[in-house]
């Protein structure tokens, strides 16, 4: 059976986050601020500013396009965060490391601002080129993001009708209970504001 | 009966006869043949109990259901993306429903490479017999061949590759397509409709939300297994613990779960092969694009299959020459089809734009280089699977013989689903193309569908885990049932095997009682 959306092994990983975060020193304290969240977004398992990257990503990935609809509109950020708390606490650092890294990536690599802050064309051109030739520990947190954010966007029905995909043939979804206790655990962040 | 996580309000104690840990086609089949001759069985499992109704064929609720890591647990260096079950029923609740014999010369290979004892062609063949019977195994007619299919079947017609009908457990089926989000028509024949109700129906319990985490040992007997209670929606433990006292225990948590568990309770000390010489069925995929409708997301996933390369070929010198792998037509929905393909931007999403037309091939590949489980400080275990060597040469071909076959099935570009995106609309190029192909970890993305042989069976304990009769070395009462024990890959679904040899288990058991 084929396989879904590959994640490091936290220890790898978690290496590189902290050894980027060093690398950067003085240039990521001074580019950890701007981070702004729309506001039906809600950061459960990550943080604001993790969140905030995480759309940025999305943003770049899944614009809109036609009869398409963009990745944030059919709320794949939000949907993300929803992953990293039902996932194990060690994947779920994995994925939180992996966000830094990749914020900071285009800083170290010279490109003289974080990913997040890059016009879309050149977030996705930055990543693309991750994915390609870029270090290994950077490719693979590249590639993960980017495969949650399609399999969370195209297993969305308000993609289907453009793909040409007529859909399951059960016709009521049956959310699982991981699904529902983060929904009703954003539910009651949003009322409280 | 079956009890789910909340049923279980604070600390239980219990006694059964057998103890079996994990419920998929090893658990269920040695606990259900037990349950049959009379004995009290209690089955713990760490997945959720679910039937027919909760499977919604929506592919991010069901990965989350019924996948052990939720679709995104993978090897240490990211390399191979790691497929397990977690549900009541196991891996057979998402599985293919391919049900194949375990091959003579596999079985040849077992017994005079490995020295293999007490599974005997002669005694695995009733069980075999009657597996088919009850799990109304059938070769995949022509009802069951969609597009891709027909595509693969005549391709390997046209190049002369023998291509056979793939043997299917299923009764009923719709031809829905959703297989591997499982089955909402109760069709497929998973242990969760075959052996489970079974032993329920001869007085066996069943627990689900239970994780096994400390085996109690009396010296050589272990006394007892203490579980806990976890809470669905988390996956963390949710208080209570239910100890289970039993006259013997089986292990049938899976390829990863058995070695992993072993490890946990330090049997790496006294049995060194624990974690080691594991497989997993590295899987390859090649994706193609056609002018004509193909529609892989229905009918069954592979009623044909290409048996040309099952066994490897070597030439004089005996060096590798090709195969090594089982060649099949892909299924694929489009959020995984979306996450397995590479790129990001326009040219990803004109790939999907096409998906009516877009088909595939995947391949099993039999992987010669072990991989490893090992413990970390920790408490979390890593598992690294190699993707050099043999098994690199047997990808590279499986690749080379995929984009062959599309080729050959009508497609107009083979796209082979790398980081770089390599793609082709002309065979001339695929040699050239696979040797570029880059293989390190994170440029690919390979499945791991069929892990075993982590606790492999032998006479010796310092080359082996178990005996021939299923027993822990040095242990009185502690059995495995599941494809941690095989020695090698069975070059084929491993389904139908895994439960032949439980009913070997349960003969063994019910004579140790």
């Amino acid at each position: 059976m084929p396989g879904g959306v590959l994640i490091r092994r936290r220890t790898v990983l978690f290496g590189l986050g902290g050894a980027l975060l060093l690398a950067g020193g003085a240039t990521a304290v001074r580019l950890t601020t701007g981070y702004g969240l729309p506001g039906g977004e809600v950061p459960i398992a990550t943080t604001a500013k993790e969140l905030a990257i995480v759309r940025a990503i999305v943003e770049a990935l899944l614009p809109a396009d036609g009869d398409l609809p963009a990745g944030v509109d059919v709320g794949v950020p939000q949907r993300i965060d929803e992953e990293l708390w039902s996932m194990s606490p060690e994947l779920r650092e994995d994925l939180r490391s992996a966000i830094s890294a990749l914020e900071y990536w285009p800083v170290l690599s010279g490109r003289g601002s974080r990913l997040s802050t890059l016009p879309p064309a050149a977030r996705a051109e930055v990543l693309d080129a991750l994915a390609v030739g870029g270090p290994r520990p950077v490719a693979q947190a590249a590639g993960a993001l980017k495969q949650m954010c399609h399999l969370f966007y195209y297993a969305s029905p308000e993609t289907w009708a453009a793909l040409g995909y007529d859909g399951p043939w059960v016709t009521t979804p049956r959310p699982p209970p991981s699904s529902l206790a983060y929904r009703a655990l954003l539910d009651a962040r949003r009322r409280a504001g | 009966m079956i009890r789910i996580g909340t049923d279980f309000a604070g600390d239980t104690v219990e006694t059964a006869d057998v103890l079996v840990i994990g419920t998929g086609c090893g658990g269920a089949t040695v606990g259900h043949a037990l349950a049959e001759r009379g004995h009290a069985v209690t089955f713990v499992e760490r997945g959720a109990y679910w039937t027919r109704e909760d499977f919604d064929q929506r592919e991010a609720n069901m990965l989350a259901k019924i996948d052990g890591g939720r679709g995104l647990d993978t090897s240490d260096d990211g390399g191979v993306s790691l497929t397990f079950g977690n549900n009541v029923g196991g891996a057979s609740v998402h599985y293919w429903a391919d049900s194949y014999r375990l091959p003579a010369d596999r079985l040849a290979l077992w017994e005079d490479g490995y020295g293999l004892q007490g599974h005997s062609a002669e005694r695995l063949r009733p069980h075999f017999e009657r597996l088919e019977r009850d799990l109304s195994v059938h070769p995949a007619d022509d009802s069951y061949v969609n597009e891709m299919n027909r595509r693969v079947h005549a391709a390997a017609t046209t190049l002369g590759w023998k291509v056979e009908r793939v043997p299917q457990a299923r009764n009923g089926c719709t031809r829905s397509g959703h297989c591997m989000q499982g089955c909402a028509y109760d069709a497929k024949q998973s242990q969760l409709v075959t052996h489970l109700p079974s032993a329920e129906a001869n007085g066996a319990r069943i627990y689900a939300d239970l994780e096994a985490f400390r085996l109690h040992f009396e010296g050589r007997r272990v006394a007892g297994v203490t579980c806990q209670v976890l809470d669905r929606a988390t996956g963390l433990p949710s208080g209570p613990t239910v100890r289970i006292d039993a006259k013997a225990v089986v292990l049938a948590a899976g390829g990863y779960g058995t070695p992993r568990l072993l490890l946990k309770q330090g049997f790496k000390q006294r049995l060194p092969t624990v974690g080691e010489h594991l497989f997993v069925n590295p899987c390859p995929m090649v994706h193609a694009r056609f002018d004509e409708p193909i529609v892989m997301w229905r009918n069954i996933p592979a009623a044909w299959g290409v048996e040309e390369f099952r066994l490897a070929r070597f030439d004089a010198a005996g060096a590798y020459a090709e195969g090594g792998y089982l060649l099949m037509a892909n299924q694929l929905h489009p959020g995984t089809l979306a996450a397995v393909f590479p790129g990001f931007g326009a040219a990803h999403r004109a790939v999907m734009r096409d998906l009516p037309r877009l088909g595939g091939t995947i391949c099993w590949i039999d992987d010669v280089e072990r991989g490893r489980m090992t413990l970390e400080p920790g408490g979390q275990t890593r598992l690294h699977i190699p993707l050099t060597g043999q098994n690199a040469l047997r990808i590279r071909d499986a690749w080379r013989k995929q984009a062959q076959l599309l080729f050959t099935a009508g497609a107009r570009e083979v796209m082979f689903g790398d980081a770089a995106d390599t793609r082709l609309t002309s065979p001339d190029g695929v040699d050239a193309a696979v040797a570029g192909l880059d293989l390190r970890p994170a440029r690919n993305v390979l499945a791991a569908p069929h892990p075993g042989g982590g606790a492999r069976m032998g006479r010796d304990p310092s080359d082996s885990v178990v005996g021939y009769d299923h027993r822990v070395h040095d242990t009185d009462n502690l059995y495995i049932s599941d494809p941690s024990v095989f020695p090698s890959p069975p070059s084929v679904d491993p389904s139908l095997t895994i439960m032949a040899f439980a009913y070997v288990a349960a003969d063994e058991i019910a004579g140790a009682l």
